[in-house]
């Protein structure tokens, strides 16, 4: 599906000091037209709170130092308790490649590994953006 | 949706901001719930601490008990159409999980015009919802700075120590607009000056309905340190009163009311006049753009002014 105006929130832990990738791929993703509303979370329901309010499209979340499992568990039934049942929920950072699979199970539609190409996430987004539902 | 239903008032903002014409008919329905919110207007040049000024706005409001809606504005990119929307970063402390404050960030898109149209049907979101003030931060460069006296019941300019002196001030063109001028970053030692010189200017806004003028203060504020945010909470509310007394405040909101109007007649008319056939061109008719033009608005004028519709003088 493709949107003329894609929104995605970019959240990453408050307590990780690690925001080079973060920012890196809001440049990127800003350069692919999108609209990114960028910030830094303390517990998984602001995520929720702020994808609601701003009723983004996508969901990103960056993860440096761990903590990915229990995130997930937490972020998907409060995206859906808030009716947000077709935002497409990723994930970045440091995650190792076992938990990908649990990450899945739980609801989260895709990880990115570090050292990705250039644009690798932005057209993962335009290609799922609207097709994905938090099952 | 008047309530409650932060999901519904998010997805009609999307709607506004695409400029979908089906939410046109949603904001119809809630303009009787309308016209009890206060709106506050934070400019100021980039950089100023708008966005921190804006936190710890919504935290003195929360605490006196008064709900909070938010419009935070940046750029858009004109080259991607892209956008970083920073705001909500800064803002998150003061609204963390608090169900009496909602936030939203727009992209500018690169239509001041158009977005201070969308942005006054987004307040009108936010008032229906039954929030006690609504704050619209602008992107605190171009036009969008002026735009907002049009929306606002109350515009705080937010300066800085070391932006300039007051010649500076003057020139920036944008100090006509303020009826509450705030010196961020008080805490830096430069700040007292830069008040007294700002106070030096003795800035007034005149009522356009009366003859009285309103003071504009100035205020020494730390976002950072949360001094003075009470007293210039103070101040948007003593303004918002004075212009109470008068109708004043009614002339702001008939000019927000007419701004609406002018945005939507022309949004359709565009529309319109984009269908037209240029076989019209072949014709004869279009040949001549500015006869053409001026037959085309007399007659719709004119054809108002023959039934006796409000709102037009027939000329």
């Amino acid at each position: 599906m493709s949107k003329e105006h894609i929104k995605v929130l970019l959240a990453k832990k408050k307590i990780d000091v690690h925001g080079r990738g973060t920012k890196l791929l809001a440049r990127e993703l800003r350069d692919a037209g999108m609209e990114v509303v960028y910030f830094r979370f303390g517990v998984v329901d602001e995520i929720a709170d702020a994808a609601v309010q701003e009723d983004v499209d996508v969901v990103g979340v960056s993860v440096m130092t761990s903590g990915q499992i229990q995130i997930a568990r937490g972020l998907i039934p409060a995206l859906k308790a808030r009716g947000l049942d077709n935002v497409l929920v990723i994930m970045g950072g440091i995650i190792p490649e076992v938990d990908y699979e649990p990450l899945y199970e739980l609801g989260i539609h895709r990880c990115f590994a570090p050292g990705l190409p250039g644009g690798a996430v932005a057209e993962y987004i335009r290609e799922n953006v609207g097709t994905a539902t938090l099952g | 949706m008047v309530s409650d239903s932060v999901r519904h008032a998010a997805r009609l903002i999307t709607q506004i901001e695409n400029g979908v014409p089906a939410a046109r008919a949603v904001l119809a329905e809630l303009l009787p719930h309308c016209g009890s919110a206060q709106l506050v207007g934070i400019t100021g040049p980039p950089g100023a601490g708008k966005s921190t000024l804006t936190a710890s706005l919504i935290k003195e409001l929360r605490s006196q008990g008064r709900s909070v809606g938010v419009i935070a504005v940046d750029p858009s990119s004109p080259f991607s159409m892209g956008a970083l929307l920073g705001d909500r970063d800064r803002m998150l402390e003061a609204a963390s999980g608090d169900p009496g404050v909602f936030i939203r960030s727009l992209a500018s898109r690169g239509v001041p015009g158009g977005l201070a149209a969308a942005v006054n049907d987004v307040v009108d979101v936010m008032d229906a919802m039954g929030k006690d003030v609504v704050i619209v931060e602008t992107v605190g460069v171009g036009q969008g700075e002026l735009e907002i006296a049009k929306i606002a019941h109350t515009v705080v300019l937010v300066f800085v120590p070391g932006y300039g002196d007051a010649l500076q001030a003057m020139k920036a063109g944008i100090t006509e607009i303020a009826d509450v001028v705030a010196v961020n970053k008080g805490d830096l030692a430069e700040a007292s000056r830069a008040v007294q010189e700002l106070r030096g200017q003795d800035y007034v806004r005149h009522d356009p309905t009366a003859d009285r003028t309103w003071v504009v203060p100035v205020q020494k504020v730390s976002a950072l340190r949360n001094e003075g945010i009470a007293e210039l909470v103070g101040l948007i509310d003593d303004h918002y009163r004075f212009t109470a007394q008068s109708a004043w405040r009614s002339e702001i909101e008939r000019n927000r009311r007419h701004a609406q109007f002018m945005a939507f007649v022309t949004e359709r008319l565009r529309a319109e006049l984009a269908s037209i056939d240029l076989d019209a061109f072949d014709a004869g008719w279009l040949r001549d753009p500015y006869a053409a033009a001026e037959e085309f608005v007399t007659e719709i004028v004119k054809a108002r002014a023959d039934r006796g519709a409000v709102g037009l003088a027939a000329k």
